[in-house]
């Protein structure tokens, strides 16, 4: 059994990752916080011996576990989201205007894609993490992560009008 | 194309206004981590069971009711306060066992005490000295000493309570160093050194000789003061040495003995590269002085 000290370690450090995780592919705060909580609850009443990378790799697969278990249970056979959406942070009154602009096609665009493509570039953009980090997380291998980098790009650039 | 953003290939940028906008967006999530891990204690408290007791009222039950709590009190006072000491001489090194299993081995003149009837409900052990500790995986462990506590997260670690103040150095894990000013966690290869007047400071460690390598017999010093090096000579082969030279003490050492030789021997190893003269004077005596 995992110490209390030693488990608060892992919820502060992974806590934001797996919760953001499980909203890129719902989209559902709600659902998002309860799963999370759920995941590190069953972290914690498991037997596990804490390794940075692998109690990540865990937690990564638990949420993945947790979210499938999710769809099956409310029998979701269509994968597509209904919508995803952000909050914006900045005081710039232009700035936001442009993003008022933006943000629907954003989101629509994102709502769209399939789940895996989603997941991948939202990693990319919101978390800051190199392609090699996300491989990691989701087990795919660099190759896979750009080309779904690609597929996001490709479709963004036509939906929002952009370069 | 801002260069914090290089870990995502060119090819996969927007133009620099749109990657601009969307840098700012973030998840709209109306509970912060906090809000939740505060939920998720209650939850965390219930999901281990609590043994209530069950009491009857019937009347000749109660008596023997108040009767098994006064022997449960007397026992557990017992159990609090029944303390076992381990402690090491000058000259000596020993291993011990505690209750969980866990492994503490000390060097000279190091003491070690801890409640055995009472592990169950806190491993807790206090110390003063220099030991490394192998911890069983559990519940915190903790180790107080004068200069400050060592709470483990994780597994082995040594810790140095003595005159150059309280410096812990984790080998595996995770291990928590606090005292009154402060408190570092620390991970493998890190090192915490605090004085009585300072806050635990944290530093990366290439080498771990020179805090663990002790349990093997084997003493490294680098640029150590003259002497702290004494000192554990002193510590090591049960000897005292008196500095008939003052000028010495700016010297600093950089090398290393090996316990299993025996005192005479190291001492001349060390007086020759350090240009010192150890002259004996009596039992287990010697003068420290400058060689000409």
């Amino acid at each position: 059994m995992v110490s209390e000290r030693e488990f608060k370690y892992c919820y502060d450090e992974y806590f934001d990752a797996i919760r953001s995780y499980i909203y890129y592919r719902s989209g559902d705060d709600e659902l998002s916080s309860d799963l999370t909580q759920e995941v590190f609850l069953r972290l914690f009443e498991k037997d596990f011996e804490f390794i940075e990378s692998k109690t990540k790799n865990l937690l990564y697969s638990m949420a993945n576990q947790a979210f499938l278990m999710h769809l099956r249970s409310k029998k979701v056979s269509d994968k597509h989201l209904q919508s995803i959406e952000f909050t914006y942070e900045t005081e710039d009154p232009q700035q936001q205007l442009q993003y008022a602009e933006l943000k629907k096609d954003y989101e629509t665009t994102l709502a769209e894609l399939p789940e895996g493509q989603r997941v991948v570039f939202l990693m990319s953009r919101l978390e800051d993490l190199t392609y090699k980090e996300i491989a990691g997380r989701l087990g795919l291998s660099v190759k896979a992560v750009e080309k779904r980098m690609s597929l996001v790009l490709k479709e963004l650039r036509i939906k929002l009008k952009v370069g | 194309m801002s260069s914090e953003r290089d870990h995502i290939n060119p090819e996969h940028q927007l133009d620099e206004a749109t990657e601009n906008l969307l840098k700012q967006t973030r998840l709209p999530f109306k509970k912060s981590k906090d809000e939740l891990w505060k939920e998720m204690q209650l939850k965390m408290a219930t999901s281990k069971p609590k043994k209530e007791p069950i009491v009857r009222s019937l009347s000749w039950y109660s008596y023997a009711v108040a009767a098994s709590i006064a022997v449960l009190m007397v026992s557990g006072l017992f159990a609090r306060l029944y303390t076992v000491d381990v402690s090491s001489f000058q000259g000596e090194k020993l291993a011990t066992v505690l209750p969980d299993g866990s492994e503490v081995t000390l060097n000279a003149a190091s003491e070690l005490s801890y409640h055995p009837y009472w592990w169950w409900a806190n491993r807790e052990v206090n110390f003063e000295g220099e030991g490394f500790f192998n911890v069983e995986k559990g519940s915190d462990f903790t180790v107080k000493s004068a200069n400050g506590t060592t709470t483990v997260l994780g597994t082995s670690f040594n810790i140095k309570s003595r005159w150059e103040g309280y410096i812990v150095y984790c080998k595996t894990g995770l291990v928590q160093v606090s005292n009154a000013r402060g408190s570092v966690v620390l991970k493998p290869n890190e090192l915490a050194v605090s004085m009585i007047n300072t806050a635990p400071k944290k530093s990366v460690v290439e080498d771990e000789a020179p805090f663990t390598g002790w349990v093997d017999g084997k003493f490294t010093f680098t640029a150590s003061p003259i002497h702290l090096v004494l000192k554990e000579l002193e510590l090591q082969y049960d000897i005292q040495f008196k500095v008939t030279d003052k000028s010495i003490s700016k010297m600093t050492y950089s090398g290393y003995f090996d316990s299993v030789a025996d005192a005479d021997t190291v001492l001349r190893i060390i007086g020759q590269s350090m240009r010192l003269r150890f002259v004996k004077t009596g039992e287990d005596k010697y003068s420290v002085s400058q060689a000409n």
